[in-house]
């Protein structure tokens, strides 16, 4: 009987590879997004956010890749195309499409996207508690923090955030060749690095006044 | 045997048939006129383009147009005229019925 | 009256399948438009005198209820039984109304559950109650012109209403008998029509103030799809507000310190006229005949500007700070539609020109440019299309946590539908219980948001402070309406609460208020019902079809004549309206079917295992030739 090749392991992945299509109740593979026999839209699968959007699985995402396929993967799932399908297909093309979001989200800011990279390669920063551990990192935040407590007017803040902004810059791309290079330890101190400037970013721009880095910025060149 | 029309056809509605049948790909005979059991009051209307006559299909020739009416059909519109309406969102055929007694309140089918 | 088309043999189309028309509505402040498109091309329906507003207006009066028109015209002579501007209440409790209370011409009493009742002619009736009656009239209106039942429709809202506002709009459909396909933002909307009628492309931002409320959004258009990047907006600012100013002005110069709820009305009449004839006019005199005395007004377009440009200041603001949202700057937005009777004032395009430092669009009627957009949605969503729309939720969601923060669970900005979750812990050991309270907006503090719910998760094992894991989980669907669930996750009991937030309205009443408008609600909720068993049963004959297309060879002939026999009798329920007998028939499909699944099921297996079989193997040889290579995980 030559059933060696079909051992536990196989009947497992096999109860995982095929289900019953809920709309024929014929059989349908688990990662097809439709019936190929009826055409009924099956509910998503679990998988990662890059595979959910059709996307290998790296850092160096270009937007207009992401964007394409967001948008042609929502223009077959989104709820909007089943207002008139039955109650079913109505609960699938919802969860798809807040699926489809949530990866969106993730993927298309680079902050986010490296944190989520790192966990599925199995090197997940910790919480926001154990942020402080290294300390060349500690002292270039605190630097930072203490220069913006002492601007005291809307162009300095500006400034700052001009030269964070830039630092951010650099550190993207420091994260993508570590990605590139495998070098996980490296991306996770980055990240982190990251991390800490998105951060400072956002208390830049509370510290302004509406607009003032619109204002500030547009202004270097214009007399005010 | 002269016998009178089962039903009559408005000059809009045979020019709008002979347009029709002209932009269709496949030569017709004519325009068939069913009914069947569908809709909220239970009966509605099929018109289909004929490419044949069947054996028990009533004739009606008028104003150069071919209408073929089914056997189960005649009984609803005898008497009845075909007309054309155009209006501004909608156009289409209608028969003005006689017989009929009442509509569902979207006009779609109707019983007798 | 019904039209019908020429079809190949066999393709008539059953009736009601799809052929039941679904319209678009704006529900707006002041005025409410119905639009139905065809083809792509939508229209405002109107009336026989060619007018497509439908003044938002209701009057309670005893021999019936007014709406539109005819109910405006009786509000100065029977002004205590006119609602005018109901929109501003929908989904407000007694609470927030305090605040504008004063300046709404009718009296407003707490109802259950700090629900805002209003109160007209010895009746107590709430804002989904009047918003229902405006709906009713243009249900009727489309089903006049069309000569179909209109009993489907995507309904705008204001792109900065609340869950609440939303909630209440939805009610009020139903109240109505209207089925809601999806609440589509106005400025969407605006958008939709914009984008597909004259083909922009590229980022806009459509300015929005209408009588009662303002939105900005920022949207990209691109082939088909139309995705709002950011939105905001204040939902109690808009052209009332601006008449408001007016009449007080010419209250004062009257030397009226109470004036009469009749001599408001005129007052607030007299403003209007002089707000809208100031838009092309530069001076004017406005006389106000109330209260046994006439007086007359000169004002002017200076005076007019003076009184509301920091109302206009504040709509700027809500701009900048949402073209920062969408991390953009003014100057790389290609183009900015106007939208709302308002915008026709000179003031509010001279100074949105100057933020975007571009002359405004509105080439559409900015009166009638949401209905239009909803109209294109409503066909979209019942024919089909390309067109692909991607909202976002334009307020922060979150929960109380202690001291009052609020933690945010959904930031705003994000596209719709969403759902997220976060974990939460007790703060005392042996907690057996926690208090969930959802807010809606974007300050820190507890009070200074608007609280849609609170529940209490019960069953939390005791444990010491901070070992229980709850986790929340916020979701809202397409129509940007959320529902909250909790549970306890660490000890594998599992509690589990859904909540749909309230505003007051608690559902019992809204049962109370459906019975009472059964007459014709009976005939909608039947035929809805109808509809949903056919779509079943359509599905399942569809879906068997094609099992037999795709299997049929499995069966034997007598086995394949028993299904084809079943199918027979589908196919004659379903030309049937009878529901009871569509209902038996997919489950007698259901029942008669289920030895072809199973037999479909075991043969799919079958050939899964025998690829899993050759693929095992493959993938063995290939973990052979390559051992040793690097997993990252």
């Amino acid at each position: 009987m030559n059933r060696n090749v079909v051992d536990d392991r196989n009947v497992k992945a096999l109860a995982g590879a095929v289900k019953a299509c809920w709309s024929c109740r014929g059989p349908v593979d688990v990662r097809a997004m439709f019936c190929a026999t009826c055409d009924a839209l099956q509910g998503p699968t679990a998988v990662d956010h890059f595979e959910r959007l059709e996307l290998s699985r790296t850092f160096d995402i270009d937007l207009a890749d992401l964007d394409r396929s967001y948008f042609r993967l929502q223009r077959l799932l989104h709820p909007d195309r089943f207002a008139a399908k039955s109650a079913p297909e109505r609960a699938h093309s919802l969860a798809h499409s807040t699926a489809l979001n949530r990866a969106y989200e993730i993927l298309k800011d680079p902050l986010t996207c490296a944190e989520y990279l790192l966990t599925c390669l199995g090197a997940p920063l910790a919480g926001e508690d154990k942020t402080t551990a290294d300390p060349v990192l500690l002292g270039e935040a605190l630097e930072r923090r203490e220069a913006l407590a002492d601007a005291t007017d809307a162009l300095a803040v500006a400034a700052l955030a001009a030269a964070a902004e830039r630092d951010a810059e650099v550190c993207r791309a420091t994260i993508g060749r570590a990605f590139t290079g495998n070098d996980l330890k490296a991306a996770r101190a980055h990240t982190l690095r990251l991390r800490y400037l998105a951060k400072f970013l956002d208390d830049a721009r509370v510290r302004q006044p509406r607009g003032a880095a619109r204002r500030a910025a547009s202004a270097h060149g214009a007399t005010t | 045997m002269a016998l009178r029309s089962v039903m009559s056809v408005t000059d809009a509605a045979a020019e709008r048939v002979k347009a029709l049948l002209a932009q269709r790909n496949k030569p017709a005979l004519g325009v068939r006129i069913g009914v069947r059991t569908a809709g909220c009051s239970g009966l509605s209307y099929t018109l289909e383009y004929a490419e044949q006559k069947n054996s028990f299909d009533e004739v009606v020739e008028e104003k150069g147009v071919t209408i073929l009416i089914d056997p189960k059909a005649t009984m609803f519109l005898i008497g009845t005229q075909m007309d054309y309406v155009e209006e501004k969102l909608k156009s289409g055929f209608v028969f003005k019925n006689p017989n009929e007694k009442g509509r569902c309140g979207c006009g779609e089918s109707f019983h007798v | 009256m019904v039209l019908l088309d020429i079809h190949e043999p066999g393709e008539t189309p059953v009736p009601h399948a799809a052929t039941e028309a679904a319209v678009g509505i704006d529900l707006g402040t002041t005025n409410s438009l119905v639009a139905y498109a065809v083809d792509g091309k939508p229209e405002v329906l109107r009336n026989i005198h060619g007018e497509g507003l439908v003044p938002s207006v209701v009057a309670y009066l005893d021999d019936g209820i007014l709406v539109g028109y005819p109910a405006k015209e009786r509000q100065f002579d029977a002004s205590d039984r006119v609602v005018s501007s109901i929109k501003r209440l929908m989904g407000r409790g007694i609470e927030d109304v305090k605040k504008i209370a004063g300046t709404l011409p009718y009296t407003i009493e707490p109802g259950s559950e700090g629900m805002v009742r209003l109160a007209i002619a010895g009746r107590r009736v709430s804002p989904v109650e009047v918003s229902a009656e405006i709906l009713k009239t243009l249900k009727s209106r489309a089903e006049k012109r069309l000569e179909k039942s209109v009993a489907r429709a995507v309904i705008t809202v204001p792109a900065y209403f609340d869950d609440a506002a939303r909630t209440a709009t939805k009610d009020a459909a139903r109240l109505a008998g209207l089925h809601v396909l999806r609440l589509v933002n106005e400025p969407t909307a605006a958008a939709l029509a914009y984008g597909l009628d004259k083909g922009v492309e590229g980022l806009y931002a459509i300015y929005d103030l209408g009588g009662g409320t303002f939105d900005v959004s920022i949207l990209r258009l691109e082939k088909g799809v139309f995705q709002v990047l950011a939105t905001g907006g204040h939902a109690a600012l808009g052209g009332d507000d601006f008449d408001h100013l007016i009449a007080e002005r010419f209250l004062a110069e009257r030397g009226e310190t109470k004036p009469s709820l009749t001599l408001v009305k005129s007052a607030l009449n007299a403003a209007r006229t002089a707000k809208e004839r100031l838009s092309t006019d530069h001076e004017g005199r406005w006389d106000i005949d109330a209260a046994g005395r006439l007086s007359t007004h000169n004002f002017d377009r200076v005076a007019l500007e003076t009184l509301i440009e920091p109302l206009i200041e504040h709509t700027i603001d809500i701009a900048r700070h949402v073209i920062e949202d969408a991390k953009l700057a003014a100057n790389e937005i290609k183009g900015v539609v106007l939208v709302g009777g308002a915008t026709r004032m000179p003031i509010v395009r001279r100074m949105v020109a100057g933020l975007f430092g571009r002359e405004p669009l509105s080439d559409i009627d900015p009166d009638e440019v949401v209905a239009l957009g909803a109209a294109l949605q409503a066909e979209a969503l019942t024919s089909g299309s390309n067109t692909l729309l991607l909202d976002v939720t334009p307020l922060s969601l979150g929960l109380e946590t202690m001291g009052g923060v609020v933690e945010r669970v959904i930031e705003r900005n994000t596209p719709i539908p969403v759902a997220h979750a976060q974990e939460f812990t007790t703060y005392q050991d042996g907690q057996t219980a926690m208090l969930i309270h959802v807010v809606q907006g974007e300050r820190e503090m507890v009070d200074q948001c608007r609280s849609l719910a609170r529940f209490v998760l019960r069953g939390i094992p005791s444990l010491v402070a901070g070992a229980a894991r709850i986790k929340v989980t916020f979701a809202l669907d397409a129509d940007g309406i959320l529902t909250v669930s909790a549970r306890e996750e660490l000890t594998g009991i599992e509690q589990r609460v859904e909540v749909r937030p309230s505003y007051g309205l608690a559902p019992e009443d809204m049962e109370a208020m459906l019975r009472s408008a059964m007459e014709h609600a009976r005939e909608d909720v039947e035929t809805r019902l109808l509809t949903e068993s056919r779509v079943e049963g359509q599905r399942g004959l569809l879906a068997l079809k094609s099992a037999l297309r795709a299997d049929g060879e499995i069966l034997t002939p007598i086995e394949r004549r028993t299904i084809e026999n079943a199918m027979a009798g589908m196919e004659r329920a379903l030309s049937s309206t009878d529901r009871d007998m569509i209902e038996g028939w997919i489950e007698k499909l259901d029942a008669e079917t289920l030895f072809f699944a199973e037999r479909r099921m075991d043969r799919g297996m079958k050939t899964a295992l025998e690829g899993l079989a050759i693929e095992s193997l493959e993938s063995k040889l290939q973990a052979a030739a390559t051992t040793g290579s690097a997993d990252a995980r």
